[in-house]
């Protein structure tokens, strides 16, 4: 993977979202989820977006797919660019066509609700290709399914379950949802993520409801698949050692504002933000002395000030409250937002992961 | 400790430390299942033939994957499903075939945090309310009394006594579980079934919930059975982990021992699927195929026999029995 985005000299980038700022009409107010994000992928890469629940990882991911609530969800500045075509200014319907499922396919968290209990996952999966399908044919909603298409579709379908790794596709398709393990069903939402072909896949914590063992089969499977297609994918996670397996590159987020981003291998050896420092701590480890971080995210209706961090960090200045730091490159490929930048040495950080 | 005395005979003995306080022997949980005209076809062996000692003082770790019957074994050992066959031995009492007016006076003294501990209070109570209702059913105590152990108690658990006038969802997920662990611990129990105490929580805030079930356990001389399928957290927190796999278990030892040496095929897939930082990647090297089999048919012999590398023709036969190879360690393999 070469990444070059210190000079920001790079072209070919898949998606980029600028100064995205996104909130939502609560009772209280506006509570403002993201603020003036900032966020690349490029082509054939696994980038992790890593913090703890209400950071605004799902809102970032949702807001790139579209499908925020209209009714609350408020975009008042930015640019979200995938592919050269600019996502907020293209219409629902075009949205819906040609992006949605298509380019950009989705990973539930829970595959359990996202299947439909009452059809049969083969029903479903044809539903699927019937829209998605590579050789759909575009903006045309009246057309017949025709007998000639289904019959490559249901090939691809069976090759492709056979890549999952999936047990007789022929008799899961013919199986319904509840029917399958949760570990099958979370290859089939892969499978059902790959089969438009797409550029980019957007994973919203796909192991975080497996087990250790099954974890480490999708994982794998992801990481495998995603690699073979040359297929982007957006590994949303609060688990840093799913991350640490299958992402090039990771992103921190805390309370709407992203505040580092690095290749993985600096990642864990070099964190420099102190918010990314504590994460790291509070993993279990060997040691019985556990930290945590004291006190808990802010409410987004009327958020500290500045960096949203600095009311929980121990080495907050008084200019962290007064401005959101400036994006600085510490190193080549290596993305941070704080003003004690410098006091940090590439010492005392190797100390921080065991 | 506490101003009132417990009147009943059940679990009122104060085990010494190091002492067993549980002893489970033989325990068996069947689940008949029935077809659609309701006619019973065969048993879900959720646990067949645990055995299993607790010391006073000790956290024993569960471990296995969801569906091998970590939960089963807690919520059973508490009473709440009723044991198919075997014993349970609590403070020096045998437990396990108990009438319910008798196992409420017992569960003072044994108790059991449910996964889901939003879930678990009423969401239309206060959290005062919630945390009164435990003393009201089990003790004497006047409302002014009882007040002043519940603010006691909410000292404890590190929590603002503002949070008495609040409702379950204004409150934070990692508040929730420190008010379920409240609730229990104003009755002063003795031994606790933690089940899945840290799932759905993010690594900061388990960090601190964990910090806290080790303080309490000092603080109110606990003992816990700690249930989870994070093995990082486990091997934290735990000073004997027991592994699971399809309602056996399959291997026992002190934690660091059993992290450092595992003998069991299972407990060393399930080690090297923990995701390390820094260490090697588990996606590159790891190698259990497949899924536990279905629970309701099992397979003959020794049950991880369809996913083990090392297996036998002697795994087929009979399961293997756990036996005790030195000191804490007991595995139930063949091939160790």
């Amino acid at each position: 993977m070469i990444l070059e985005l210190e000079g920001v000299k790079v072209d070919n980038k898949l998606l980029s979202v600028k100064g995205l700022e996104v909130g939502f009409d609560t009772e209280q107010g506006l509570a403002k989820v993201l603020d003036k994000v900032n966020f690349e992928i490029m082509p054939g890469e696994i980038v992790g977006l890593v913090g703890e629940s209400g950071c605004g990882k799902t809102t970032l991911a949702r807001a790139i797919l579209g499908v925020l609530p209209k009714n609350s969800a408020r975009i008042s500045s930015g640019t979200i660019n995938f592919d050269n075509n600019d996502l907020l200014k293209l219409s629902s319907k075009d949205l819906a066509d040609n992006i949605r499922g298509k380019l950009i396919t989705f990973i539930p968290q829970d595959p359990l609700t996202s299947f439909n209990p009452v059809f049969t996952i083969g029903a479903q999966m044809m539903d699927l290709m019937k829209w998605k399908s590579p050789d759909s044919v575009k903006g045309k909603y009246f057309t017949r399914y025709k007998k000639a298409r289904q019959v490559t579709d249901k090939k691809r379908i069976i090759d492709l379950l056979h890549t999952v790794q999936l047990p007789d596709p022929e008799g899961i398709l013919r199986k319904y949802p509840h029917e399958v393990s949760g570990g099958q069903r979370q290859r089939l939402m892969i499978a059902m993520a790959l089969l438009p072909e797409p550029r980019m896949i957007i994973a919203d914590e796909p192991t975080t409801a497996l087990d250790v063992t099954i974890q480490a089969q999708i994982l794998k499977l992801l990481r495998g698949v995603a690699v073979d297609r040359g297929v982007s994918v957006l590994f949303t996670t609060h688990d840093l050692g799913a991350a640490y397996e299958i992402c090039d590159r990771i992103t921190v987020m805390y309370a709407g504002q992203e505040v580092e981003t690095a290749i993985s291998k600096d990642f864990f050896s070099q964190p420099r933000h102190p918010y990314t420092r504590k994460l790291l701590q509070s993993l279990p480890n060997n040691s019985k002395n556990l930290k945590g971080i004291p006190g808990q995210i802010p409410a987004l209706i009327n958020p500290p000030s500045g960096c949203r961090f600095h009311p929980r960090c121990d080495e907050a200045k008084s200019e962290c409250a007064k401005l959101r730091p400036e994006v600085t490159w510490p190193k080549k490929g290596h993305m941070l937002r704080c003003f004690n930048s410098n006091s940090v040495s590439a010492k005392e950080t190797k100390n921080v992961v065991r | 400790m506490s101003s009132d005395k417990i009147n009943n005979n059940l679990g009122g003995v104060e085990i010494p430390t190091g002492e067993p306080i549980l002893g489970v022997k033989n325990f068996s949980k069947w689940f008949p299942i029935n077809n659609s005209w309701n006619r019973q076809t065969g048993w879900l062996k959720a646990l067949d033939n645990v055995s299993l000692t607790v010391n006073k003082g000790e956290i024993v770790g569960i471990v296995g994957e969801s569906g091998c019957g970590k939960s089963t074994l807690g919520k059973t050992i508490m009473g709440i499903h009723k044991l198919t066959e075997g014993s349970v031995n609590f403070e020096g009492s045998e437990i396990g075939h108990l009438n319910p007016s008798e196992s409420r006076q017992l569960r003072r003294r044994l108790q059991y945090t449910y996964q889901d501990p939003g879930a678990s209070l009423d969401p239309r109570w206060k959290i005062g309310r919630s945390l009164h209702e435990p003393l009201e059913i089990h003790t004497t105590l006047s409302k002014v009394e009882r007040e002043k152990r519940v603010k006691a108690i909410l000292t404890a658990v590190n929590l603002p006594e503002a949070h008495l006038d609040l409702y379950p969802h204004e409150i934070s997920g990692g508040q929730q579980r420190r008010i379920g662990l409240a609730r229990i611990l104003t009755l002063h129990p003795s031994l606790i079934v933690l089940d899945e105490p840290t799932s759905g929580l993010d690594v900061s805030v388990q960090a601190t919930i964990l910090n806290l079930f080790l303080d309490l356990q000092k603080q109110f001389n606990l003992t816990y059975i700690f249930i989870s399928h994070d093995l990082s957290v486990v091997r934290m927190i735990c000073d004997r982990v027991a592994v699971m796999y399809l309602g056996k278990i399959v291997e026992i030892n002190e934690t660091e021992k059993l992290f450092s040496n595992p003998k069991h095929p299972y407990t060393q897939s399930l080690l090297s699927a923990i995701p390390v930082i820094g260490g090697k990647k588990v996606t590159e090297n790891f190698w259990l195929e497949g899924e536990p089999p279905d629970p309701s048919n099992l397979p003959s012999g020794c049950s991880f026999r369809t996913r083990c590398p090392k297996k036998t023709d002697q795994c087929l036969q009979s399961p293997p029995p756990l036996t005790s190879t030195s000191g804490e360690h007991s595995v139930a393999c063949y091939n160790t």
